[in-house]
């Protein structure tokens, strides 16, 4: 599991996965904080970018010099969960049909 | 090319905040210096549409000629190399896009760059009175689609 701003920016893809694009970065930036206060410290200069689109704000954070590869680590953190997840997902929802 | 298309400009002169672009990335990807010229402006973000994750795929639901399937992909190259603001957005409902193509996809975006593929913004297929409209029109039955469409993926693997 990555740390500090890393599990940041985990956690914020992982929130947007679930929340789709009906909410704000802010939404998904405060409920994220809920869930894991201690990730706060290193959320400061986030909040600027919560009236966004959370894909925008998430892209526009990739562009930050200071966060690209705290980003990069958790996107290959991110990438097996999203694949594990959708496919356990899917099978859920087959068995279900049938 | 992108000045003859002057919204872009003319959205410089106000103070909003943010002009979403929405594309499929075919010109994009077909002639770089449309990036080049999209990089100049700072509160642009690009939102690209990926139709399929394999050519055959892209041919079936664009029409389009399978050799056209790489031009997203470059256009998303040319927007990292440019420093421009995007994101991928995909139509990966599980009713329209096989678990397996839908892998291919992410596996390929991430080969071009694991964040552009872990921000992925994945799409479900919506009944919007529109959606049903066209999907008559293209001899789909809305209603078997809405209900059991998870066969249409299933059967392409």
């Amino acid at each position: 599991m990555p740390k500090g701003k890393a599990r940041l920016v985990l956690e914020l893809l992982r929130e947007s996965e679930e929340e789709g694009e009906d909410i704000s970065f802010g939404e998904v930036l405060a409920s994220v904080l809920t869930k894991a206060p201690e990730l706060a410290q290193h959320a400061r200069d986030l909040w600027k970018l919560s009236p966004l689109p959370p894909r925008v704000a998430l892209a526009l954070l990739y562009l930050s010099p200071e966060w690209r590869p705290y980003a990069r680590v958790a996107a290959h953190e991110f990438l097996a969960y999203l694949v594990d997840l959708k496919e356990k997902g899917c099978q859920v929802e087959a068995k279900e049909r049938v | 090319m992108i000045n003859q298309a002057p919204g872009l400009e003319e959205f410089e002169q106000t103070d909003l905040s943010l002009f979403i672009l929405e594309t499929n990335g075919i010109l994009l990807g077909n002639d770089r210096s449309y990036v080049r010229e999209i990089s100049r402006f700072e509160r642009v973000h690009i939102r690209v549409s990926l139709k399929a994750g394999r050519p055959e795929t892209f041919t079936q639901r664009t029409g389009a000629v399978p050799e056209a399937f790489e031009l997203p992909f470059k256009a998303i190259e040319a927007l990292l190399d440019h420093g421009v603001s995007f994101h991928v957005a995909a139509m990966t409902d599980p009713r329209l896009m096989s678990e397996n193509e839908r892998k291919e996809l992410i596996e390929r975006l991430a080969e071009i760059d694991p964040f552009v593929a872990a921000n992925l913004e994945e799409e479900i297929c919506d009944p919007y009175e529109t959606t049903i409209v066209r999907m008559a029109a293209y001899g789909l039955d809305p209603v078997k689609f809405f209900t059991r469409g998870i066969e249409f993926a299933e059967r392409e693997g």
